[in-house]
């Protein structure tokens, strides 16, 4: 299979009142064409912004502060410019804003945790998707006229707007197109659902809708973030099969962003998990529940209720995460102090190294290449955290 | 030990009016009701957990509320240890209180921004008049070690804690008046999973040591299954199945508490190959439920007339074409395929469907009706007791199988 997006050693920043926040720190993956590469996590560990930053929608306070978003666009790279080219791949990170966002819509989509807040909630829906069709056909006609307004927004701009009604114009193709979409995405009744305001819909048949915005551009990955959280489990199994059916479909590769280990082994062909801004385990989906190498991914999977068999409380993983502060984090691994395994060479921040030979399989942890040796044990993460809990 | 449960529910009912003013009332209009919770009969013995489970909407937190008397029922009695609460004098309400305690869902929203985590935990104990400012600083700390807090937690603020700490700390507040029976009302839906574990086994600990009885409200069904001796499961403010935790998750006898548990995705490596056979549609408004069963609409074991041949899966098209006429939506005819069917049921949707292209919705529909309906529709059913107590035909009709209900 061909690769569509290689994340490499990705570093993003947030600053903040209280000092810079290590938000992604040198991430690392691959997503293939068609595939789905589940990203898993709890909250605060760097999921979201790792998506953020891949659509290049980080927020004022964020920046990507080191390394590469390489992802295959070959018109692009046939084009010269400031950015980097690799073969077919431009490096994301390097191009111009505009460039970026006739990417957005049309190459990379997003698929946000909370519908009701992505709408907005004084058009009807149907204009919403509507609208999201014109810029990408608008796109693929002119690039440049994706031009966001609050982007060189001066009188030029202003006289432009006023004497080319055109521009805000939502087309009856278009129009008719979203009906499609809402269709596709298995809304009954789509003309007259298309007619109403977000408030009309519910939770469910909201997030369809926001499926039919994102791939109204018809782009090649979906970054989906949470998608399924706020859904009751009924509605959640609907739309993750409505999500592989067009992914079988259009041969669209999926970021699954979620906290939950049961929708990444639903849905994922593959999974990174992430702790304190790092991806710390990668591996094939089989891999990473039957043989999981990370004492966290390890931890994490005991924490999960299992519903099939269990009736005693999980195992549970003791403390919680690091502060992501540039003054919090400790020299040695982000784990170590809640690690059961933590070892002499743990105060070292250990790299990312490949557990089985053909490297798809990788952890950050220094059990990949040897065991856990008990008289080498730093004593348990227990105390350390202990001691910050008490602070 | 007495012989009745400690609390006790029976033909519990709470409707809400929606929208109607004073002058509205003057002028004989009425508002829509909504019945939340409708005709529910629950009893929790004594050490009990038992995990009331639904979708969102379901009239869960609304039966939890009712149990403690924080909403007046429209009808029906609860029973603490035997005696109604309707019918307590003031200092049994007030007993009554201090034995019962609830824990919400938002542990940020659930805790006064403006308290320290003393003053919070001490709170129930300042409103009963219990104990002086030296016991109650006592007990506070102590609290906060039985919920693995430490006590220099004691004169922080809310925003100060994380998730799973305001959570403790709205446990121990909780705890503050050594209640014997503690309504959670989705206590770990808002907080991650290694948290989720912690708070859970916490739960458990405090359980065995003062012998509480939990009602563990959740919509996460995965959760109940490490904490609850039975279950029961709510739809549209009713209760279509209860009883002990393994039957119901090993045998589920009701089609929604299959589907429910069908639909959560397990974390294991071969998950990917399960394929879930999910539910269509979403909850009904309680403003109108739907007729006879209120599942129904979703159903996918729904029950065919005795005497029509017909699968589940044409059986189950047929249904949705009748509700699409029936809401006046456009209806999808191509999607028809019924050359394997018997000839009632094709000359029954040819005819129909005849009369739908002359425009006549109504006689489409009484056609449709005429062949099609469903006990499922027409009559609510009944609650039969074997294996336990569940509300579906499948269970009245040992016949079943004779129906293709399969």
């Amino acid at each position: 299979m061909t690769d569509l997006l290689r994340v490499r050693d990705l570093t993003a920043r947030f600053d903040t009142e209280d000092g810079r926040v290590h938000a992604v720190e040198s991430v690392s993956f691959t997503v293939e064409d068609g595939e789905s590469f589940g990203l898993v996590g709890e909250s605060g560990s760097g999921k979201s912004a790792t998506a953020l930053s891949i659509a290049g929608l980080l927020p004022a306070a964020g920046t990507i502060t080191g390394g590469s978003l390489w992802f295959r666009a070959p018109e692009l790279a046939a084009t010269t410019g400031k950015h980097e080219v690799d073969g077919e791949f431009v490096d994301l990170t390097t191009l111009p804003a505009s460039a970026r966002r006739s990417l957005r819509g049309t190459e990379i989509a997003m698929v946000f945790q909370d519908p009701m807040s992505s709408f907005d909630p004084s058009a009807t829906v149907g204009t919403q998707i509507a609208k999201a069709v014109e810029v990408q056909q608008r796109a693929s006609a002119r690039p440049r006229s994706t031009r966001a307004r609050t982007e060189g927004y001066g009188l030029g701009s202003l006289l432009r707007d006023s004497l080319l009604p055109t521009r805000s114009f939502v087309s009856e193709s278009s129009r008719e197109r979203a009906i499609e979409l809402l269709e596709r995405v298995g809304i009954p009744d789509p003309a007259k659902r298309a007619e109403q305001h977000p408030n009309e819909f519910s939770g469910g048949m909201l997030q369809r809708a926001m499926i039919a915005q994102a791939i109204a551009g018809e782009p090649r990955l979906l970054l989906a973030d949470e998608p399924t959280t706020a859904l009751d489990v009924t509605i959640q199994a609907q739309i993750l099969s409505l999500l592989k059916e067009i992914q079988a479909e259009t041969a669209l590769s999926v970021v699954m962003i979620t906290h939950d280990l049961g929708v990444v082994a639903h849905h994922s062909d593959r999974v990174g998990v992430m702790y304190a801004g790092e991806l710390v385990e990668r591996a094939p989906i089989d891999r990473l529940f039957d043989a999981p190498v990370h004492p966290y991914t390890q931890g994490l999977l005991g924490a999960v209720p299992d519903l099939d068999t269990t009736v005693t409380p999980p195992a549970s993983l003791s403390g919680r995460m690091i502060g992501l502060h540039a003054d919090e984090l400790p020299e040695g691994c982000y784990f170590a102090d809640r690690c059961p395994k933590a070892m002499t060479d743990c105060q070292e921040h250990p790299e990312e190294r490949p557990v089985d030979e053909t490297e798809r399989h990788t952890a950050r942890c220094v059990l990949t290449d040897r065991a856990f040796d008990p008289d080498d044990a730093l004593g348990g993460g227990t105390a350390q955290q202990m001691e910050r809990d008490h602070q | 030990m007495s012989d009745h449960p400690l609390i006790g529910a029976s033909g519990l009912t709470k409707r809400f009016t929606d929208g109607v003013s004073i002058l509205d009332r003057l002028r004989g209009r009425e508002g829509s009701t909504i019945t939340a919770v409708d005709d529910v009969s629950l009893s929790i013995e004594r050490g009990e957990t038992v995990g009331l489970v639904g979708e969102s909407g379901c009239g869960k937190s609304t039966t939890g509320q009712l149990l403690l008397g924080l909403q007046e029922p429209s009808a029906g009695t609860v029973a603490f240890d035997g005696r109604p609460i309707a019918a307590q004098t003031a200092a049994e309400r007030r007993r009554f209180r201090q034995e019962t305690a609830i824990v919400f869902q938002e542990p940020f929203s659930s805790l006064d921004p403006r308290m320290t985590v003393e003053e919070i935990i001490c709170e129930p104990l300042v409103v009963n008049e219990i104990g002086t400012e030296r016991e109650r600083h006592n007990r506070a700390r102590d609290l906060l070690e039985r919920v693995e807090l430490s006590a220099v937690m004691a004169p922080r603020y809310p925003h100060e804690l994380s998730g799973g700490q305001c959570q403790r700390v709205a446990i121990a507040r909780a705890l503050a008046l050594e209640p014997s029976f503690i309504v959670l009302d989705e206590p770990v839906s808002a907080l991650d999973v290694s948290v989720q574990a912690q708070i859970l086994s916490l739960l458990a600990e405090l359980q065995d040591e003062l012998e509480l009885t939990y009602l563990f409200i959740t919509h996460d069904l995965s959760v109940v299954s490490s904490l609850c001796d039975r279950v029961a499961v709510m739809y549209l403010g009713e209760l279509v199945e209860v009883g002990p935790l393994e039957r119901v998750f090993d045998a589920p006898a009701h089609p929604y508490t299959s589907a429910l548990l069908e639909s959560v995705p397990r974390a294991r490596a071969n998950e990917r190959d399960r394929s879930i056979d999910h539910l269509a549609g979403a909850l009904p408004s309680p403003s109108d439920p739907p007729s006879g069963c209120r599942f129904h609409t979703r159903c996918p074991k729904i029950i065919p007339p005795a005497d029509l041949e017909i699968d589940q899966a044409t059986y189950r098209a047929v249904f949705r074409l009748r509700s699409q006429i029936e809401r006046g939506e456009s209806v999808a005819l191509d999607e028809f395929d019924c050359s394997d069917c018997t000839a009632t049921v094709q000359q029954a949707i040819e005819e129909a469907i005849a009369a739908l292209e002359t425009g006549d919705r109504t006689k489409a529909l009484d056609r449709l009706d005429a062949t099609f309906e469903s006990v499922c529709e027409t009559t609510s059913p009944d609650e039969h007791t074997t294996p336990h107590r569940v509300s579906c035909h499948l269970h009245a009709d040992a016949d079943c199988r004779d129906h293709n209900c399969e």
